[in-house]
């Protein structure tokens, strides 16, 4: 009994740890006054009517949407297929594959902006969505990676043989067969993809340019300058919404499982 | 009208060589089963012909046609697993309709030929199901129906029912034969279980090595094993090592390990003389030692170390001085007690005519 009431107090601890610093945040953005205090002198909307009234926060949030969602778009089918090509297949250099599709885990980020930061001026690439977008399938591809490899390890090769014997191409069976196995990992991939590349900050800092703000950008230079609650208040939007897509995402799967008994399969 | 041939066929892993050579030929609406121990190359025989593995060197012609340049999913050959290998994410209905809906069979006959399917493995009403909510026995049938709804000239069988209890087993066996001489399509069976295999198959071929040891019914199998392998694979036997032969006519002289003398028929003068000579359990009685021995019988002296029974028989192993394992004497009758126990002196005894010399 001592043990395990102990441990329900280290348990509860990490927690408060873990999620204290979002508590501050959403409780704070709900203070009056012009600067950012905690805790807050009394209890108003006016910084969340400011951040969705001003229009002073749209326009870096659809680009970060927007960056966000093309970015998965890449880096979800490309880690996805590395994946499966590295559960499935032998061939020379395995190793090192999987270690260069997992590298960008290891190397600082600051390192990583600033080195395609000149390769990118080398170039004369000076489209900046793009550059960024480039550097995030970079950045989010070893997440889609380590998440499908567990996911593909545990499916039963022989299903997918049986899809071959009884007519499907490779190519089908990957898709008919292979692919509807890992459809909670596929879910999970595209989420971590889509918050990674929609919060990352640093090579941000690095890559855009006059025309292209991003909203993590828009926040860090607001920290600088302009040091008031409204950071405060699209900072807990964001954190709601991301709970919002997470807890969604989590529905939907579970729908899915439950009802995928319809007679006909879709054809593609 | 589906013979496959298979001929010089080799597989290698690395410098390993799983399939030696192999040549069989399974001549249309013939069931025959790859019989042999695990290693031995059966199932990576079996997966050459499917086309999920490439042969080394070798041919495989189905009705004259070669396979092995044909790729897996344009093979047209059946293959039931021992897993089952359902797709968990489709229904039955769905499971039993993918290989239709592969072939491009028109909509309007998937619905029909898939009831027809379910109808023949006694599972009809069963299409909304998951094969999550389905026994072993029950997904297994359902494999089946998969396979052959689209009728299949020829069906591979990986083991399909290693993965069920006996009771189970034994009727669904019963099933698949009566379904391949119902649907007369042209079959192999890989199992590691010889009564498996006897039931099932018009012939078996016992494999060892990569190689196949012996082919012919299950009845020349028993009784006229080829080599020592085969007689101890294949039911129960006594081999005894023969260390001095003399040739008489019709007959074997043999002096046995342990100089015990015994003599086995003789059937061509050709014949070289035998290494070693088998017995079956079965063939011998176990007699009082001080017995007389009958005429056109041998008999081998030795003491009683272990009784099982099972039933229907006893198994009882006789310690025979100079023999490296005990001998086996099968009694089936069984409504009497057998009147001796473990140590007692027994005299086992059998014709003459039912010794095999190999």
């Amino acid at each position: 009994m001592f043990k395990i009431g102990w441990l329900r107090i280290v348990n509860g601890l990490i927690y408060l740890y873990i999620l204290a610093p979002l508590a501050v945040v959403i409780i704070s953005s709900f203070h009056p006054g012009e600067y950012l205090i905690f805790p807050p002198q009394g209890f108003s909307w006016r910084w969340y009517e400011h951040v969705l009234m001003s229009g002073r926060y749209t326009e870096p949030f659809w680009n970060s949407v927007k960056i966000a969602v093309v970015t998965t778009c890449f880096s979800l089918p490309i880690g996805t297929l590395a994946a499966y090509a590295l559960t499935r297949y032998d061939f020379r250099f395995k190793n090192a594959v999987q270690s260069l599709f997992l590298s960008p885990l290891v190397i600082p980020t600051l390192l990583f902006g600033i080195g395609l930061l000149i390769m990118f001026s080398a170039l004369g690439v000076k489209m900046y969505f793009t550059r960024l977008v480039l550097a995030h399938i970079v950045l989010t591809i070893p997440y889609v990676v380590r998440t499908m490899l567990a996911s593909f390890s545990q499916i039963n090769r022989l299903i997918e043989e049986a899809s071959i014997v009884l007519g499907a191409s490779p190519a089908r069976t990957f898709w008919l067969v292979t692919l509807p196995q890992v459809k909670s990992a596929l879910a999970a991939s595209a989420f971590i993809s889509l918050v990674m590349s929609f919060d990352e900050l640093v090579v941000a800092l690095f890559l855009t340019g006059p025309g292209l703000n991003t909203l993590p950008i828009m926040i860090y230079s607001d920290i600088q300058f302009n040091l008031s609650p409204s950071i405060a208040a699209i900072s807990s939007l964001v954190i709601v919404a991301t709970l919002a897509i997470g807890a969604l995402l989590m529905f939907i799967m579970r729908q899915r499982t439950r009802k995928s008994t319809g007679i006909e399969e879709p054809n593609p | 009208m589906s013979e496959l041939r298979i001929a010089h066929l080799c597989k290698k892993f690395g410098n390993q060589t799983v399939v030696d050579d192999l040549n069989l030929v399974v001549h249309s609406g013939e069931m025959v089963s790859l019989l042999g121990p695990s290693g031995c190359g059966k199932t990576t025989t079996l997966r050459m012909i499917a086309g999920l593995e490439q042969p080394t060197s070798g041919s495989i012609t189905l009705d004259g046609r070669e396979l092995t340049t044909v790729p897996p999913h344009k093979r047209n050959v059946g293959l039931v697993f021992q897993n089952y290998a359902l797709f968990p994410h489709l229904n039955v209905f769905d499971n039993v309709a993918f290989g239709l809906r592969r072939h491009k069979v028109p909509k309007n006959e998937i619905g029909p030929r898939v009831k027809e399917a379910l109808k023949t493995v006694l599972l009809e009403g069963f299409e909304k199901r998951m094969p999550s909510q389905l026994s072993g026995g029950q997904q297994q049938r359902i494999a089946l129906a998969r396979t052959l709804v689209l009728q299949p000239r020829l069906v591979l069988f990986d083991e399909p029912l290693s993965n069920l209890d006996a009771k189970l087993r034994s009727q669904l066996r019963v099933e698949i034969r009566k379904l391949q001489q119902k649907f007369g399509f042209t079959g192999i069976f890989v199992t590691h279980d010889q009564e498996e295999a006897m039931v099932l198959s018009d012939r078996i071929a016992v494999m060892n090595r990569g190689r196949i040891a012996q082919i012919g019914t299950p009845r020349q199998i028993y009784t006229q094993p080829a080599d020592p392998f085969v007689a101890d694979f294949v039911g129960e036997s006594n081999l005894l090592p023969v260390e001095r032969v003399v040739a008489e006519e019709g007959q074997w002289k043999l002096t046995i390990a342990g100089g015990h003398l015994v003599a086995a028929p003789r059937t061509d003068k050709a014949e070289p003389p035998p290494r070693k000579v088998m017995i079956r359990p079965e063939s011998a009685d176990l007699v009082r030692s001080d017995a007389a021995v009958p005429a056109g019988h041998n008999s081998l002296q030795g003491t009683v170390s272990f009784i099982q029974y099972t039933g229907s028989a006893y198994t009882v192993e006789v310690d025979v001085a100079g023999l490296p394992k005990p001998f086996i004497v099968k009694i089936r009758n069984t409504s009497e007690d057998i009147g001796f126990r473990i140590g007692d002196p027994i005299r086992a005894i059998w014709p003459v005519a039912s010794m095999y010399a190999l």
